[in-house]
Parts: structure tokens; sequence; C-alpha cells
């Protein structure tokens, strides 16, 4: 269900030399992306094709980050073994981010 | 509440106080063919009986409440029967811990005193507490086992409650603040508001943490100390526990719901004022409870917490509940302020039912004229 | 330890960064909480590295960018990345991160935790490809990304607009906007936007555009359901007053949200008086123009006085600095009035525009009974999954108020702690008892105000560390 948005990539910012510089690895459910030291986690990994981010704790539904703001608590994924939200938490190089995983509980 | 209002017929029994007290008594009241009414000031089951944790314990109720507790634990778990419909109850082992030499003594004392009432607890090695509940700090040195311990999601209880006194024909008032009880004639009007909102043959007071400031309407004192319990919960959790765990000095009471969240208790205090219904988080005691429970259960340290709040538990001062007659006032009883009185509150409420019907129960150990203190005094009103 | 500040001000939008500088500059010691990587806020959020080279350097990037050079250079004491989870009168205020928590201590507090975006459900809203407008938004300024190559908006009032309009900057495509507000809604608010050129200017800016790339704006309208496709959405839309649905469009990604309103966690917990404003219909503080609650000490500034927009904001946010220097006697009461009359005079001119486009982002009852009649089995709880048909029954069963109601249906219980699904539930509650919203009540606040780890708040320790009160009686 990969969206790979397109991007005019226009260099609005004369800054593409930086930025090259900034570009760092990390993982999501051990496959590698690139992201840019220092942007959120949920754009880093949106741009990568990622829009689920982990499933509904209720019923394993796919869920991805809603509100971006903090409130709704669906972004939430693995960080290094840490639960963070992703639209909180910044790129960094060897980043090692999970999904959390299923429940398989009752309600 | 409107502003016209006609006389209200006169009920057989009016219950003020609509916790699991007030609502079973209300329950067995009904199926005895009586016309009761159930005030309350607020909703069904909002206060010490839809926040509480739930624990149907008997590692820590008080030794003397254990054969009462078993009783009440049995209900729950089967309240298809009487309630007409399951409330969530599920049964598990329970485990109380010792991790320090003080500890395990204090474990053998209080696991013996509640043996000696009924309780089927005996003292393991941490190797068996572990085959129990593999989820446990390792370095646990012993452990009081008891195979007859559970909760209950005690939040959606009231919507059981609230159905089957709707079968059996109660009327449920809610948001009623009953502000004062008047004798006319022969029977009691129950004054809200400066309105009588239900007239009644009886009366039964069952305001949990309010006891006190409605036994004071009759002019009568009653002592009642009143907690200020903090739970905590978790967000949703893969399985990590599967017991209910405690520690030998009772500070803690720990379980996983079904639904995967996890719920630490255990009598740590908040602030609050019975009165003003207004609590507040002490933040060393949030801490302290945090840990003990991270401690126990090492992988809780990976949650987050969703949520914290406090309620307002009420005992007498021998732990024991008031249930009863009130002394110098006719067809006018009494029900509550027993420690963990949500586990024993079916079996409580259904006592009083059955002696308002005048069948022969023993009701002697509650009786509610031992708390009376003769003077009335100012109370404060002030929970510590 | 540092030394203890004279104001706390919790949040670091325009309101909170001017508010904060203000009072510095009067002479104060000002500490600043943020949740945020950087403070900016939501309309001010820092681009990241890759956003500055994909998208144009607007408005708002150049105004955010001065706002964080101001607060670098201010003296101000900043504290971003920390969440305020905890708030006791006086004013104590736990703060924590993902790793670690810490305490602040402060005589005055600032609450400028701006708003939060407000929500109504649809069929298939949990889809991960469906996100906020103010979602949306973000991911494009911060981030630089775009929601989806095809992107539907819907929802309320002027975020609508002003997300489709970036879409379409980053280069992405707009399959429709979906109005709840009908044009005559819109015409009859077009007038008062006189009073403030600038909006009006983008206003017709943004409409022109969408004009010229044909872009379909549906007025009155709602999403009725979004059903996945094979590797879209396949979305249902419908007419607020019910009846045959008006269109169907396929879009890989949907933004859709009913406005804001003030994010109340703060004032809440601390019992400052709050009221319902009908026209938007949320509640917020009550407070003077200087921020003043009728809690002493306690201020609120920005959008959490009440949704009125970034201008507004940064108005209010300096008035409030002003108001804390005169109340720490800072200055005297002349020079308060000679500082605030200017502000005061363009905030009039203001809040007629920002009313009306409050009004025009509350939809009323009519999506949620909308959702009830059409799809019963929408989830109004994203997190404990309840859906309209059983809010319903817990209703018929007897639960009359909003804490009732999340206690008989988990609703509002999961990690949001009722913020995505509080105006469902009270609007649900409202039509089926026949009250108005105000009187079922709001979800009681408590703590902690965001989730809070447990290993943040235990910290390290030994068994002996922990601090037992006394064993409870045998
Ligand atoms: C077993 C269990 C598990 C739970 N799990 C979760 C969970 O997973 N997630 C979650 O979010 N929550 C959970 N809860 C918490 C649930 O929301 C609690 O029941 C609730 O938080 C406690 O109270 P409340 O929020 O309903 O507050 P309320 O009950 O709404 O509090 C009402 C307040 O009003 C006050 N008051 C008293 N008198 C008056 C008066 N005269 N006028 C006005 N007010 C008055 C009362 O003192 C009280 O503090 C759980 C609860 C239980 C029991
Ligand atoms: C946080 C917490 C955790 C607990 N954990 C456990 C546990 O794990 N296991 C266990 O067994 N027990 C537990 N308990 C104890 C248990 O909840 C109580 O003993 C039990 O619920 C008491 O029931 P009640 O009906 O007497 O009181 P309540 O449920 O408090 O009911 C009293 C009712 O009286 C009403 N009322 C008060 N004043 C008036 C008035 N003036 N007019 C009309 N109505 C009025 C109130 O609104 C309330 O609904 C806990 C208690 C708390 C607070
Ligand atoms: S996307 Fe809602 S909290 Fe992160």
């Amino acid at each position: 269900m990969g969206i790979q948005p397109s991007h005019a990539g226009r260099g609005f910012e004369a800054e593409n030399g930086k930025i090259l510089t900034q570009t760092v690895i990390f993982t999501f459910n051990s496959r590698p992306f690139t992201g840019y030291r220092g942007e959120i986690l949920a754009a880093a990994l949106r741009r990568g094709g990622i829009v689920a981010l982990g499933v509904s704790a209720v019923d394993g539904t796919p869920r991805g980050a809603f509100c971006l703001m903090g409130s709704c608590q669906e972004c939430l994924v693995l960080v290094g073994g840490v639960p963070r939200n992703a639209c909180r938490a910044v790129v960094d190089d060897g980043l090692c981010v999970t999904s959390i995983a299923p429940l398989g509980g009752g309600s | 509440m409107s502003a016209v209002m006609s006389r209200p017929a006169v009920m057989d029994v009016a219950v003020l106080g609509a916790g699991v007290m007030g609502s079973t008594a209300a329950l067995f009241l009904a199926r005895q063919g009586r016309r009761v009414a159930l005030i309350d000031r607020k909703a069904i089951f909002r206060e010490a009986s839809g926040v509480n944790a739930g624990t149907l314990t008997l590692n820590m109720t008080r030794a003397a409440l254990v054969p009462h507790a078993l009783k009440g634990r049995e209900m729950w778990l089967e309240a298809r029967s009487w309630l007409g419909r399951d409330v969530g109850a599920v049964a598990t082992p329970g485990l109380s811990l010792a991790f320090t030499e003080a500890e395990c003594a204090l474990l053998e004392e209080r696991a013996a005193a509640r043996r000696e009432m009924g309780a089927p607890i005996s003292v393991v090695g941490a190797a068996r507490a572990l085959e129990v509940e593999p989820g446990l700090n390792t370095t646990v040195r012993a452990a009081a086992y008891c195979p007859l311990d559970g909760f209950i999601p005690a939040y959606g209880v009231g919507r059981g409650y609230c159905l089957a006194l709707c079968e059996a024909g109660v009327e449920i008032m809610e948001n009623s603040a009953v502000d004062g009880i008047a004798r006319a004639g022969g029977h009691y009007e129950i004054v809200s508001a400066g309105q009588v909102i239900a007239r009644a043959r009886s009366i039964v007071l069952a305001g949990g943490a309010w006891l006190e400031r409605m036994m004071a309407w009759l002019g009568l004192r009653m002592r009642v100390k009143c907690l200020v319990n903090q739970l905590v919960v978790t967000e949703r959790l893969p399985p990590v526990m599967g017991s209910v765990v405690s520690i030998a000095n009772g500070l803690l009471s720990l379980k996983q719901f079904v639904n995967g969240t996890v719920v630490m208790g255990g009598g740590w205090q908040g602030r609050g004022h019975v009165d003003t219904g207004e609590t507040s988080v002490i933040p060393a005691n949030l801490v302290g409870n945090v840990r003990l429970a991270s401690f126990t259960i090492p992988r809780l340290s990976e949650a987050r917490i969703a949520r914290i709040w406090l309620g307002f538990e009420s005992e007498t001062d021998d732990a024991m509940p008031a249930i009863g007659p009130i002394p110098g006032w006719e067809n006018a009883f009494v029900i509550g302020c027993v420690h963990s009185g949500f586990t024993s509150g079916p079996y409580m409420g259904r006592l009083l039912a059955q002696a308002m019907d005048g069948q022969a129960v023993d009701l002697k150990a509650f009786d509610p004229a031992r708390l009376l203190l003769s003077l009335p005094s100012a109370h404060k009103g002030f929970c510590s | 330890m540092t030394r203890r500040p004279d104001v706390v001000v919790a949040g670091g939008g325009v309101a909170g960064v001017m508010a904060a500088i203000t009072a510095r500059r009067h002479g104060l010691a000002v500490t600043l909480v943020d949740d945020n990587a950087t403070p900016g806020g939501q309309v001010f959020r820092e681009p990241s590295a890759f956003a500055r080279t994909v998208t144009p350097p607007d408005h708002e990037r150049r105004e955010g960018d001065r706002l964080r050079e101001l607060l670098r250079r201010s003296g101000v004491r900043v504290l971003s990345g920390w969440g305020i989870w905890s708030v006791q009168p006086g004013y104590r205020l736990d703060l924590s991160n993902d790793f670690a928590v810490q305490v602040l201590e402060a005589g005055s507090l600032v609450a400028a935790t701006g708003a939060v975006e407000r929500f109504f459900p649809f069929a298939g809203w949990t889809d991960p490809a469906v996100m906020g407008l103010a979602g949306a938004s973000l991911l494009m300024r911060a981030g630089g990304v775009l929601p989806g190559r095809r992107t539907l908006v819907a929802g309320a009032g002027p975020l609508l607009f002003s997300v489709a309009h970036q879409v379409l900057d980053a280069g992405g495509e707009v399959v429709a906007i979906v109005d709840t507000a009908t044009r005559t809604q819109w015409a009859a608010r077009a007038a008062t936007l006189a009073l403030d050129p600038a909006r009006l200017k983008t206003g017709v800016a943004w409409m022109a555009r969408l004009a010229r790339a044909g872009i379909p704006v549906l007025g009155g309208a709602v999403i009725r359901q979004a059903r996945r496709g094979e590797d879209d959405l396949d979305v249902t839309i419908g007419s607020v007053r019910g009846g045959a649905p008006v269109r169907s469009v396929r879009c890989d990604a949907i933004a859709c949200g009913y406005g804001l309103k003030p994010s109340l966690g703060l004032t809440r917990m601390l019992k400052a008086r709050h009221v319902f404003d009908e026209a938007a219909g949320y509640w917020h503080p009550h407070a003077d123009p200087f921020g003043r609650t009728d809690v002493a000490g306690l201020y609120v500034t920005g959008d959490g006085a009440g949704v009125r927009g970034a201008q507004m904001a940064r108005l209010r946010g300096i008035l409030t600095g002003h108001g804390l220097a005169f109340d720490h006697g800072r200055i005297d009461a002349a020079t308060l009035a000679h500082l605030a009359r200017p502000l005061l005079r363009a905030m009039r001119r203001l809040e007629v525009v920002s009313r009306a486009m409050t009004s025009l982002m509350n939809p009323r009852p009519a999506i949620m009974k909308e959702a009830e009649m059409h799809a019963p089995d929408t989830l109004m709880c994203r997190c404990e999954r309840v859906s309209i048909a059983a809010g319903g029954q817990a209703i018929r069963d007897g639960a009359g108020d909003m804490n009732q109601f999340k206690a008989w249906t988990r609703c509002g219980m999961g990690p949001c702690q009722g913020r995505m699904c509080e105006d469902s539930a009270r609007q649900l509650l409202a039509r089926h008892t026949a009250r108005a919203p105000t009187e079922v009540g709001a979800f009681t606040q408590r703590l902690p105000l965001r989730p809070v780890p447990v290993r943040a708040l235990s910290g390290n320790f030994a068994y002996a560390d922990i601090v037992l009160p006394q064993a409870a009686p045998p």
C-alpha cells in the first residue's frame, strides 16, 4: 500500500549541497531508509512510502500518523526499543525503528 | 431539575447512594417485591464503585473479611446467575511477594492470619512463584500464593446493574444530590435542593465515603476514615502478566486486564476532599507506586502511563462494614465503609436486603451501633 | 538547578514565544516549554532541511524563522522537546520527554498550548491514508512531504483551502474539496473578510488557483465512506442533509478536519472557569484581554484562549507579556495602557473576521447525524474502536453524561484520552438525550496530559530506593 509522493524538488532554497551532507540512514522494521538529520520520523517514513506505522491495539487494522501534533498517539513506534511518537521523534543516523507488535488480545 | 414537581408517591424503600452497596441492596429488595427508589447525586456507579481497581483478592483483604470476600468473589464470577449478565470478572491466581527478609517474615504472618480465616493461601518459594507468574522480577524471595484471586473492569459494571435494576422495576434517580431527610407521618421524605424528591417507608443510607455526612442528617456521628486511593493505568500491552500481584506490605496491587492495560494500585494516596470531590496526585507517591510496579513486573518499564486517577475509599476503624438498622430511627438502615468493599459488595448488599426482609442473617459483627460516637463534633471533611 | 523563573510559558507557538519575549524584555525571568523539537508551534513549525528545498519559502516560514531568531536572542530559557504532563496549583509543572522527567516551578503560568483539531468520523477514517488537515499541513510544512499523490481535502473551515493550496505548491494533486459549509454560508461571511485585507487577498488568490486548476469544491457535502481498494481509496460523498450520495472519487490520501478547538489540558486541570462558545462549538477558558484567567497567576493566550488564528495569537501573546510585566510590578498602569492601546485596536478589527471563520468550522450536529444514519458501524473512537451504534446503545442503556458514556463504552479511554472523540461523543449524547451539548458535560480531565513512559518516570532505581509509605494494616 505504498504511496510514493512525487516531489517537485525545485530547490527553493539553495541548500542542496548542505542538505546532502545531512542525509542519514535508519531502519524501519529492518528495512533501510534515507532521512535528513533532524526531520520528524513520520515525514521521513512517508517519503519512503510508509504510510502504516503500526496497527490498532484493539483489532490489528493498520494505522498511520493522523494528527501530527502529539494528540492521537497513533504514530507510536519503538525507536531503539523505546516507545515514541513518530510525529515528534526526529531522524538520526542508525536509528532502529520498529512497529509495535500487535497484541492479539481481546477487548 | 424541573421547577414544578408533584408530590412523589410513597415508595417502600429509598436507597441513597448508587454504588455497589446501595445498588445491590436495591436490586434484591425490588426482587422481594418492594417498590424501590435508588437515588444518587451523580450517575450510578461513578464514585468508588466505578473507579476502583476491581481486584477480587484475598491476599490484600483484611483477615477478618476473608469469609465475606470469598462469597463476594464467587458472586462476581457468577454474575450471570443473579445480575442476569456477565460483568467481565476473571478468575486468576494471586501472589503476594517478598523481596527482602523483613518482607518474608511479614508474608508468613499475613498469610497465616488469612489462612486461619479460610483463605487457601500457602507460602511458596521463588521457583514456584515464577512458575505461576513468569513475568516476575527474578529476585523475588518468597510469595504467598492463593489460587482464588481475580479482577473485574469496574468501570463497566454499572451498566449491567443499570439494566438489571430497570428490569427489577427499581426507579433510578440520578443527578439528585440529597441534602436532608425528614420524618413525616409514617414515612421519610428525601430532600434535594429544598424539594421533596422521594418519599419512602424505609431508607437505606449507602453513601460510601459520604456516609458520615448522611448519618449527620439523622443527628448521628459515625466515624469514617477516608482514603484517596491512586490508580495508574498503562496503555494496552502484550501479555506481561497473568495473575494478581501484590507485595507483602500490601502496597501494591497489579494486574493486566483482558484488553491488555495494566492497572497499578495498592493504596498509594493522593490528596482530596470528599465535600468538593477534588482530588490531586502527590508526585512522590506516583513515582513510588510506578517504581514498585515496574520493579515487580520488569516489562512494565517499557509501557507508557495512559491515565492516573484517584477515588474515595471509605473504611470504618475496624475495617468491618456498617450494615444494619440505624439506632434510634425506625426502618432506617445503613450499609458501607468496608475495606475492599467492591469484592464483598454484592454479598453484603444482598445480606442487608435479606435482613430487611426478616430473614435470619447474622449481622452482629457489622452492627452500626459500634461506630457511633455519642457527641456530634465538627467534622473536618478532609482526607489525608 | 537553574534559578526559579518568574514565569513559565507553556507552548512555543507564536503566542507563547511573543509572551515570553515580551515578558523577558520587561526584565522577567522566563522559561518556555514546548514539546516539539524546535519552537514555532503549529503554523510556524520549523521546516526540515529537506522541506526547505522542496517547498517555497512562504510567509509562514520567514515569519517562523524570524520568531526563532528573536527567541534565541531574547534571554528566555527554552526547553524544547519537553511536554508538560502534569500541572499543580502554585505552579508545579512536571515535564517529560521520551526518556526523562523534570520539574519546573514558577509563580506565574502562561498556558499557550494552542489548539487541537476537531474531528468527526466517517466510515473508513481509520485507514492510514486518512489524516487530519492540520496533520497534512504540518507534514508538508515541516517535512516537505505530500500526504499522497492524489489528495482529497474534506471538512470545514479555512484550513481546507490552505491545505489544498499547500498540496498544489508541493506539486501534488487535489482531487476535490469537500466542505460542510455551503457557498451561501461562505458568502455570508465574505463581507467581513474585507476588514482583513491581507487575509482577503490570500483567500481570493487561493480560490482563483483552485478554479484555474479545475478542482471541484463541493459545498454542503461530507465524506460518507472511504473504502480501501487495491492501492487507493474509493470515496463516497454525500450531502450534509442526507439523501443519495452526490459523488464518488478515488484518491490515495484524505486530509480531513472540522476546525480547531482550544487545547484545554492545563486550564481544565487548574479548574479555571471555562465558557462555551456557541458559534464556535467549543469551550474556552474565560480570560481578559491580557489573558488573565480567574485563577491567580494563570494566564491563557493565543488559540488556547479561543481560536482566532496566527495574527491574533501574536497580538495576544504580546499583550500577555505586557500584562505579566504589570502584574509583576515592572510597569505602571499608564505604561500598560499605552502599550496595549494599538494592540487592542488591531485586535478589534481582526476579531470580527476570526469569529466569522470560527463559525464556518463548526458543523454542528450534522455530521454525526449523517454518519449514524448512513453508516452506524462507523468508529467514533479510533483508539478503542467504539462504533456510533455501540455508543447509541450505551445511551439507551442509561449512560446520560460524558463520563458514564466513556465508562460504559471505553470511548475516550484509549491513548488519545478522548482528544479525538470527545466532540463526537458530546454530539451523540446531546442528540440522543435531546439536550444542549453543554448539558451533557465533558470528559473529566486527568493526568497525564500526554502519555508518560514508565521508565522516564521511574528513572533508574534499586528496590531500596522506593520510598514506601506505611504498610497497610494486616
Ligand atoms: C479497572 C479500571 C480500568 C481502567 N482503565 C482505563 C483505561 O484503560 N484508560 C483510561 O483512560 N481510563 C481507564 N480507567 C479510568 C476510568 O476512566 C476511571 O473510571 C476514571 O478515570 C475515574 O474517574 P473519571 O474520569 O470517570 O472521573 P469522574 O468519575 O468523572 O470523576 C468525577 C469527579 O467528580 C467529582 N465530584 C464529586 N462530587 C461532585 C459534585 N457534587 N459535583 C461535581 N463533581 C463532583 C468526583 O469526586 C470525581 O472526582 C479505568 C478504570 C478502572 C476502574
Ligand atoms: C481507587 C480505589 C481502588 C479500590 N480498589 C478496590 C479493589 O481493588 N478491590 C475492592 O474490593 N475494593 C476496592 N476499592 C474499594 C471499593 O471501591 C469500595 O469499597 C466500594 O466500591 C464502596 O461501594 P459503596 O457503594 O459503599 O460506595 P460508592 O461506590 O462510593 O457509592 C456511594 C454513592 O453515594 C452517592 N452519594 C454520596 N452522597 C450523596 C448524596 N448526598 N446524595 C445522593 N447520593 C450520594 C455517591 O455519588 C456514590 O455514587 C477501591 C476504592 C477506590 C477508591
Ligand atoms: S500523529 Fe498523532 S500523535 Fe503523532
